[in-house]
């Protein structure tokens, strides 16, 4: 089976490439990060979000709403030049008295009136409500919360409410405090925080694998949401344990948060061997620090010993987003903006809408495979938004398409070839030649820029073919 | 958002007046171990890095434009004593910059990667939006022991960080 993919993806044919007519709605959190540099983070984004969330409203002592210090009129203002709408979050950051005392009868319609003014005094587009921490008992106070702040705002500003992911179902505690089809109703949608599927002190895995994200998703139409009334949750950051007891300090290390952006450099700097969950479709790297060395990461000392990073990087996010597409609900929000890789725009934007590889139309005869095997990380793309289906393949990139595709553990020696030392692809091409399935071309020579000829794939094919059936 | 970090408790002292010595903190609270300077510079900028914010050191004192500096007093066991950040803005942009290295500061001897306590601090203290600081008066701040301080003179602003017991 996989040889046949293989084969297939050898015959494509160049095409013309459709866009989304409308884009789906790609919002992003703002909360790490400072006011001077907001602008420039916005760059970053090449212009795809269509609307931004800035840390600017807080409930705090007695329900009390106030302005953050973030708050910047001329970041507004340029927002809106660019034409990205401005909608803060509203946040208790998980002070459940204070998110208590704001949905009190008797205080709620002077906190959702002084809500209001504040996003009409600067300007803002509305705001997304983000209380978090508050029980079950306060589901119905909550959505009248919601209700009423509805009400009084401008009917051109939103009211959209971040609701915790719920895959399970579950009613009691935290989760239940959100009725989602109350929620939806009177908001004009739901932004669901598909993440910290693992969380700051559980055991390691995934911030959100594929099947938690999916439940979440189906729960939310299960309960009657509709697909317009569906944002969908992108985490932009993994979490860290150590697992082989408290650092040096005493600090126990489980499950803190660590940004996309802080990712790849620690694996670098630790030699991480990263292995991709294919049953969660995530990522996950496991790497140790040596005795005398030590990172800051969160703000915590992570001294020598053992560690566990699961994260999302370009393939488990693409996975997200195609997810988000094929159920055709409203977009996607991302925790958060600074967090993530350089790279993420590069893509994000075509994934969520549809129009995946720039050079791969929708509909064209071989874009299921093609999309296939990006899901599985076989073939990739020469980037992360063009896949060149009629391009030939390199000797290099064969070899790398099979090591992907036979998971073969990585070699642990060089190969012979003098020509493949500094090449991008020479630990591919040097497990490939130990697996038996590459030759060079002589015994120091690969060639890895050379087209694979038709003959030299069949004796690949052979070899695998051998490697592959029963003695 | 996502879990934020457990709260912290608060201490606040507030004092009047903008133009005068610094106020004298009345309450303490639990200890917290002193950073060295190595950790100091090393926790700084980590949080610069995940902030994607200007503010790289080399050394201490620091300066990171004309009128922005960073100052320390390191006690004979090479730890962080105190910090102080004294700046000279003159608009509104060198106004947000300067609180911005403050709030730098604050998540870096919180140990914090989020910006919770910087909110409740600067609210504390008076500062609005738009980096507009006329509601700054001499005011204290006592988070988990260790001493925040602001205040201006002649158009000097300083923010003190000092730790529990130094």
């Amino acid at each position: 089976m996989r040889i046949l993919f293989l084969i297939s993806l050898l015959l494509l044919y160049p095409i013309q490439l459709c866009f989304a007519a409308e884009p789906r709605t790609n919002m992003s959190y703002l909360y790490f990060g400072s006011p001077t540099s907001y602008i420039g983070q916005m760059d970053k984004t090449q212009n795809t979000l269509t609307m931004v969330s800035p840390n600017y409203l807080d409930i705090v002592e007695n329900g009390a709403v106030v302005v953050t210090w973030k708050l910047d009129t001329s970041f507004i203002s340029e927002m809106h030049r660019r034409g990205i709408r401005v909608v803060p979050f509203l946040s208790n950051h998980w002070n459940a008295a204070n998110g208590i005392a704001a949905l009190d009868a008797a205080s709620v319609g002077t906190v959702t009136t002084q809500i209001v003014n504040v996003i009409n005094q600067y300007n803002l587009d509305g705001v997304n409500v983000d209380i978090e921490g508050v029980g079950a008992t306060y589901r119905d106070a909550f959505t009248t919360f919601v209700r009423l702040l509805r009400a009084k705002m401008p009917p051109t500003k939103e009211v959209s409410v971040a609701v915790a992911a719920n895959p399970n179902g579950w009613t009691t505690g935290w989760h239940g405090f959100y009725n989602y089809p109350a929620l939806a109703e009177v908001a004009d949608y739901l932004m669901i925080m598909s993440y910290d599927e693992s969380w700051q002190g559980s055991d390691p895995g995934p911030v959100s694998s594929i099947g938690f994200f999916e439940r979440s998703l189906k729960y939310a139409l299960n309960q009657g949401v509709g697909l317009a009334d569906v944002v969908m949750g992108v985490p932009f950051y993994g979490r860290l344990w150590k697992v082989d007891g408290p650092t040096l300090e005493g600090m126990t290390v489980k499950g803190i948060g660590v940004s996309n952006v802080r990712v790849e450099p620690i694996l670098s700097t630790y030699g991480a061997a990263t292995t991709y969950d294919e049953s969660k479709q995530s990522p996950y790297a496991t790497f140790t620090i040596p005795a005398g060395q030590s990172e800051y990461i969160s703000g915590v000392k992570c001294t020598e010993g053992n560690y566990v990073l699961w994260f999302d990087n370009e393939q488990s996010i693409k996975k997200k987003l195609r997810l988000v597409n094929d159920y055709g609900v409203r977009g996607a929000g991302s925790w958060s903006l600074y967090q993530e890789t350089a790279a993420t725009w590069n893509y994000y934007a075509r994934w969520l809408n549809g129009a995946f590889y720039r050079d791969v139309a929708s509909g064209f005869w071989a874009e299921d495979v093609i999309m296939e095997m990006a899901d599985k990380g076989w073939m990739t793309g020469i980037s992360s938004t063009s896949f060149v289906p009629h391009g030939a393949l390199t000797r290099a990139q064969s070899a790398t398409i099979f090591v992907r595709a036979l998971a073969l553990a990585t070699a642990t020696s060089p190969s012979p070839f003098v020509d493949t030392q500094s090449h991008w692809a020479k630990d591919a091409i040097a497990t490939a030649y130990q697996a038996g399935l590459l030759q060079g071309v002589d015994a120091t020579h690969f060639k890895p820029d050379e087209p694979m000829t038709r003959a030299q794939m069949a004796a690949i094919m052979s070899r695998m073919a051998s490697r592959l059936s029963p003695p | 958002m996502r879990s934020l970090l457990s709260l912290l408790s608060i201490m606040l002292v507030m004092t009047g007046c903008a133009q005068q010595a610094v106020p004298k903190p009345m309450v303490q609270s639990t200890q917290t171990d002193k950073l060295s300077v190595a950790d100091f510079k090393a926790l700084w900028q980590a949080t610069n890095t995940e902030n994607n914010t200007a503010f790289q050191i080399s050394r201490l004192p620091h300066s990171f434009s004309d009128s922005l500096h960073l100052e320390a007093a390191i006690g004979l066991d090479q730890k962080i004593e105190r910090l102080s950040i004294i700046g000279t803005p003159q608009s509104k942009k060198d106004r947000f910059m300067m609180i911005s290295c403050w709030a730098q500061l604050i998540m870096t001897m919180t140990r914090s990667a989020e910006s919770t306590p910087v909110t409740s601090i600067f609210r504390a203290m008076g500062i609005d939006p738009n980096a507009d600081v006329t509601a700054l008066t001499g005011a204290t701040v006592i988070l988990n022991g260790d001493t925040y301080r602001s205040w201006h003179e002649n158009g000097t602003y300083t923010f003190q960080f000092e730790e529990d017991g130094a």
